[in-house]
């Protein structure tokens, strides 16, 4: 059906004449060192498709289709881990960190960033994402410290001053941390470098930056919580990925849980709205 | 013509005039399924082998429109039940193709005419247990905008278990997002096995095993009528396991 969703009912018809996407889903997450002060606080993981994903190297994303726009009205989530926030979120790797050496270590991708899409009405705006990065190889010796450049919400330029700080000299492949930015800014449009100003004996890692789609809070183990894009406030985000300016960017639809990592299992809904 | 949706006072009307349909059912799961892959749905699921038939509606009903679903089981969720429509089989040792029928038009939320559906999860389930390495399956099917000979192709896991269930939305070619019908099955190789694939409409969904959960369905209700199946569909969970299932309709006039 062409046109905009313009009311529940199209919404609803569209579900019922296949132009939509229902997909029950379990994520699964790795166990990761505890973050600290200098880390970020909070330690994340990265939550992707619990068949086919090993951590942490091999990350299969949740499975969407591919219409021009897959508007999300409906999700239920569990966890295993009560009281925990999910998010359902796309993550776009931006590139690759060595932490075995000091100086400007970021491996960036081929392709351009800012990721796009249309925002109010307007094509190819620029996005704001948050910035994760997911250790790929354990730490050793000595807890790497770095800062990261790069352009921030606004397409400001932003030399970094915050330190991060790996919170262990053995930090575990798997943990995940968000990176801090300056203050007042919220998200980067772009990396442009990581500056390692302390270097361990062995340690990798990857750089994601996540859009997000729903929020939703599990407040009890096992027990489903629910986000309704149409009517518990207006969501309606569209699930397809953004566009890099250039290029092709590695891309995967994930959970992210918060000081957990058991993973999440329910169904998200879309709607095609072409 | 029906008045069930026009208010929740109205369905309550129906509900007491009428009176529901109430259903019970036991399932058993008596075998390990298999798990899935990203060639063949991402996600683990399994389809319970007792459903419910819509009985033929008396009176004055013409239609009736799901309105209460629970499951409990033994294994976590979450839970699905579904109008189901069998758009064909495949026999695995001789590779020979049934034809099954096109999902059928219905009244969508009460108004308007009858609409075209479409499935948004379309199924692979294993009906009798497949005897077949990696086998690759191929789907010929007419999309949700009614363009035919589309094609689905999944790897399927070696040997799948009877009443595993592989979901095909992932796998669908291009930018397709549901099945009207099938017009062909066919498999690389296979010496035992029954293959069915269903359309199924999606009517509501259960988020946990330990529910009621406080789940609102924002899913389309479609018009019911007698001979309609009603599958059960669980997620995430290989092991064997009981589960009873509960399902209440209200019928419109």
């Amino acid at each position: 059906m062409a046109g905009s969703i313009t009311s529940r009912s199209i919404l609803m018809n569209q579900l019922a004449t296949g132009n939509g996407f229902l997909f029950p889903f379990s994520s699964t997450g790795a166990s990761g060192t505890a973050a600290a002060t200098a880390s970020g606080y909070f330690s994340f993981a990265l939550c992707a498709n619990k068949n086919g994903t090993t951590y942490p190297t091999t990350l299969v994303g949740l499975p969407i289709p591919a219409p021009a726009k897959l508007r999300m009205v409906f999700g239920t989530f569990s966890s295993a881990s009560s009281g925990r926030a999910c998010y359902l979120c796309n993550a776009y790797q931006i590139g690759t960190v060595n932490l075995t050496a000091t100086g400007s270590q970021l491996t960036h991708t081929t392709a351009t960033l800012p990721m796009t899409r249309t925002v109010f009405g307007q094509g190819s705006t620029a996005i704001p994402l948050l910035p994760l990065i997911l250790v790929t190889t354990a730490t050793a010796t000595t807890a790497p410290a770095f800062t990261m450049n790069y352009t921030n919400q606004d397409g400001g330029v932003v030399t970094g001053t915050k330190t991060f700080t790996f919170p262990g000299a053995a930090t575990i492949a798997g943990s995940g941390y968000i990176i801090k930015t300056e203050d007042g800014d919220s998200g980067v449009q772009d990396i442009s470098a990581i500056s390692v100003v302390t270097a361990g004996t062995a340690g990798a890692a990857t750089i994601y930056g996540l859009e997000f789609y729903e929020i939703v809070n599990t407040a009890f183990s096992s027990i489903a919580s629910t986000c309704d894009s149409v009517f518990s406030g207006i969501g309606l985000m569209n699930m397809i990925p953004s566009s890099p300016t250039g290029g092709t960017i590695t891309s995967l639809l994930t959970t992210l849980e918060i000081t957990g990592a058991n993973g999440y299992s329910g169904v998200y809904v879309g709607v095609s709205d072409t | 013509m029906g008045n069930v949706l026009t208010s929740l006072d109205n369905m309550l009307s129906q509900a007491t005039s009428q009176g529901l349909f109430s259903r019970f059912v036991y399932q058993n799961i008596n075998n390990n399924t298999t798990n899935a892959t990203s060639t063949c749905g991402y996600t683990t699921a399994r389809r319970f082998p007792a459903t419910i038939t819509v009985p033929t509606l008396g009176g004055s009903v013409t239609g009736a429109y799901l309105v209460g679903f629970r499951m409990a089981s033994a294994q976590s969720g979450p839970f699905i039940v579904g109008f189901e429509t069998l758009l064909g089989s495949l026999t695995v040792s001789t590779n020979s193709f049934t034809a099954g029928s096109t999902l059928p038009s219905r009244i969508v939320n009460g108004t308007g005419s009858a609409q075209q559906l479409a499935s948004i999860m379309p199924i692979v389930a294993i009906g009798t247990t497949i005897t077949a390495t990696s086998p690759v399956l191929t789907v010929t099917y007419t999309n949700q905008a009614g363009t035919g000979a589309r094609t689905c192709t999944m790897t399927l896991p070696t040997s799948s278990a009877a009443m595993s269930e592989f979901l095909m939305s992932p796998h669908l070619q291009g930018t397709d997002t549901g099945i009207r019908s099938v017009s062909n099955i066919s498999i690389s190789t296979g010496s035992a096995g029954v293959i069915n694939i269903y359309g199924i409409i999606p009517l509501a969904v259960q988020g946990s095993v330990s529910g009621p959960d406080p789940i609102p369905t924002p899913f389309p209700l479609i018009e019911l009528l007698g001979g309609d199946v009603l599958s059960f569909h669980s997620y995430n969970v290989i092991a064997t396991d009981i589960a009873i299932s509960n399902i209440v309709l209200v019928g419109e006039n």
